[in-house]
């Protein structure tokens, strides 16, 4: 069979060929454990690392503590209750703050909650009115605002300080609200006060939603080292086949041995579809190798091991569609280009441009706004975003589909494109 | 006999180049012939030969293979010919078997049929105990006995030879021009270009001599010589036609 001739053909060349299997296999490993190790530190301090906030509750009453077991709850905030061993008040909070020891201050004004009961009662009194009487209530109804007063650093974004204070709205508004059903329920004498406070204190008053990427479940997962940098290094290898596959592309054109194919009926084909197949191979034996360094050996290195996730078959066809995309981007350069120079800097360029662009070197989830949206177009964000799919989401077939699409339409459309440009080779 | 080979009008010009580099050649090739298409360097012998090998697609004329045309039956006319390029086309990391395995199954040859054939050629050449050494590591004349073989395993009925014997020793040379005769008294017809005259003399029963892309003249070198008064060795008539500038 002349496939298999020119698969076992590719395989003694790429077998005999040192350097290539160095980048093909040495390099990948390097990049993985180098990275995950690199990486480590700031992926712990993105997850662990809680903005101090210095909290000062003059209030001493329900809404305080309500406010401070919510800041403490929601994992974002370290709540500081001293500055430099004396009790936070009005004063040194500021000044800390100010001075940007502190990048965030909050203040409880004194009376709170029970400014915040006064308006509920009011407010509860008069609804009650409005449905148990004809008569309309002539006292106008006055509410006093509770002045909660945060105290930004001045150098800190507007992001982040917009982000801190929708965060504590809601959470003024949710006390509001849970407050006032408490009244009311009270007022209306059905259930007992001490049961409510219970199930109101109970509920998780803040989320890490607001403030994080929507998904966070994925982001919390991928603020581990080894999860981003064993898939996203993984891949970056796989498209770096680009380099030995346009590489032996070119050669075979310059030592004269795709001439002889050229004359040989039929066999030019042949041998560019087992270069496909042998290289599409190769990138599945990376991948795996890539994975099984993330499971045994950064463990032995101190990381936390490599999660692969459960469904099997969807990772086999998420690799699969990877891989091919990865040949195919290789085979359209090799066809492309017809010196080794061109080829090596376009592609290698290419490759380290489309992995920054698709969240290799630094997650997409922390890449500024416009750069996320960019990411969409580079086929290492289809190829993460979809084993990410596989190895956190644990999502279904279907939720696989889109990328995989993508990664294969890809693939067609590099092979089409080659084929556009060995045609124009060919006849010169 | 019938024509192996028929060029009609063959004109080529490569991409972005200003001459013609084949300019209205016609040319017969018999059944049976050793045809020699001699000239100087960039005479266009290169570019006649892509054209029949299907590697270029020809701007106007017709070349036919056996009746078969190069450019519309180009797989029924390929499986006719061999063609040994003049540079060596071989993989150099590959053993010479290797090299001659890959290409023989190639042509689709059976695996049997095709190491014996293996084993035979290299004995003829003379490369018996280098059957497993890579080919980057021969030396220049062994990549050319190298090169010729591998185009051979098909059994062409044509073989179409660019400068086989170009940077050979006379050892090697010799070989490869009795090969060359014994394999064409076997009923191959063979096409070859060279700048040895004297040997395309010695083994040509037709020549043909081209200069910038055009056919200066053609006959059987007896003829040649004879349509020459006063000149009595090919070279020396080429050097007359061609003229003694040098060419690019
Ligand atoms: N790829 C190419 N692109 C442009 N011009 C070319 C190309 N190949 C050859 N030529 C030009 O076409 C002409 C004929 O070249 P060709 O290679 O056919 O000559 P040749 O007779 O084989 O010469 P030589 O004896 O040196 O091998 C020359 O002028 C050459 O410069
Ligand atoms: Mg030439």
């Amino acid at each position: 069979m002349r496939f298999i001739a020119a698969i076992k053909k590719e395989c003694l060349i790429l077998l005999r060929d040192k350097a290539g299997l160095a980048i093909l296999f040495i390099m990948p490993l390097f990049l993985i454990t180098i990275m995950s190790l690199i990486q480590d530190a700031p992926f712990k301090d993105y997850k662990e690392n809680k903005i101090p906030i210095v909290y000062v509750d003059n209030d001493k009453d329900s809404l305080g503590s309500i406010i401070e077991k919510g800041l403490v709850n929601s994992g974002i905030f370290s709540v500081i209750t001293e500055i430099d061993g004396t009790a936070a008040n009005d004063e040194n909070t500021k000044q800390s703050v100010a001075r940007g020891e502190y990048r965030l201050g909050i203040i409880i004004p004194e009376g709170a909650t029970k400014t915040m009961n006064k308006n509920v009662e009011n407010r509860v009194d008069k609804m009650l009115a409005n449905f148990g009487m004809a008569e309309k209530d002539s006292t106008v109804f006055q509410s006093d605002s509770i002045q909660l007063i945060i105290l930004f650093d001045p150098a800190a974004k507007i992001a982040f300080r917009s982000s801190v204070s929708s965060t504590l709205d809601k959470f003024i508004t949710r006390t509001e609200m849970e407050t006032m059903l408490l009244i009311f329920s009270q007022k209306l004498g059905e259930a007992s006060g001490i049961k409510q406070e219970a199930a109101i204190e109970s509920r998780p008053l803040i989320t890490l939603k607001e403030i994080q990427a929507n998904d966070s479940k994925v982001a919390e997962l991928l603020t581990n080292s080894v999860q981003h940098n064993v898939p996203a290094w993984a891949i970056f290898a796989m498209f770096y086949i680009v380099i030995p596959l346009a590489s032996s592309m070119i050669k075979e054109r310059e030592e004269g041995s795709a001439l002889r194919l050229l004359i040989i009926p039929g066999s030019y084909m042949t041998c560019l579809y087992g270069k496909i197949f042998i290289y599409t191979i190769v990138c599945l034996i990376q991948f795996i190798l890539m994975m099984m360094v993330g499971i045994y050996i950064l463990p032995l290195l101190g990381l936390p091991a490599f999660e692969i996730g459960h469904n099997f078959i969807a990772l086999v066809l998420m690799i699969i569609a990877c891989a091919l995309a990865a040949t195919g981007y290789g085979f359209m350069v090799g066809s492309i280009f017809n010196s080794h120079h061109q080829a090596m800097v376009f592609g290698s360029v290419s490759v380290v441009i489309l992995s920054a662009i698709g969240g290799v070197l630094v997650p997409v989830y922390v890449m500024p706004g416009i750069m996320q949206n960019i990411s969409i177009i580079s086929p290492l964000n289809w190829s993460l975003n979809g084993l990410n799919n596989v190895f956190l989401r644990q999502t279904d077939f279907t939720a696989l589909v889109p990328d995989m699409l993508k990664l294969l339409g890809f693939f067609v459309v590099m092979i089409l494109l080659s084929a556009k440009f060995n045609q124009m080779k060919k006849y010169k | 006999m019938s024509a192996a080979i028929s060029i009609e009008n063959l004109v080529h010009r490569y991409k972005d180049a200003e001459q013609v580099a084949v300019n209205d050649i016609s040319l017969e090739i018999k059944e049976g012939e050793i045809f020699g298409l001699l000239g100087p360097n960039g005479a266009g012998k290169t570019t006649t030969i892509s054209i029949l090998s299907g590697l270029l697609k020809p701007m106007q004329g017709k070349v036919t293979i056996h009746g078969f045309d190069v450019t519309l039956q180009i797989d029924e006319s390929k499986k006719l010919i061999g063609v040994v390029p003049q540079e060596i086309a071989l993989y150099p990391t590959l053993t010479a078997n290797e090299n001659l395995e890959f290409f023989g199954s190639m042509y689709g040859i059976q695996k049997a049929a095709l190491k014996d054939k293996i084993k035979n050629y290299l004995n003829l050449f003379g490369l018996e105990n280098t059957g497993k050494k890579r080919v980057e590591q021969f030396s220049g004349g062994m990549k050319r006995r190298l090169n010729l073989i591998a185009s051979l395993l098909h059994d062409p009925k044509i073989l179409i030879l660019d400068e086989p014997t170009a940077s050979v020793d006379v050892q090697s040379r010799n070989l490869i021009i009795e090969f060359l005769r014994d394999l064409n008294k076997k009923g191959t017809t063979i096409l070859y270009t060279s700048h040895y005259l004297e040997e395309a003399e010695n083994l040509c029963t037709e020549i043909a001599i081209i200069d910038e892309g055009k056919i200066v003249i053609q006959g059987s070198p007896q003829q040649i010589i004879g349509s020459q008064p006063g000149f009595d060795n090919l070279e020396t008539i080429f050097l007359k036609l061609t003229e003694k500038k040098l060419r690019d």
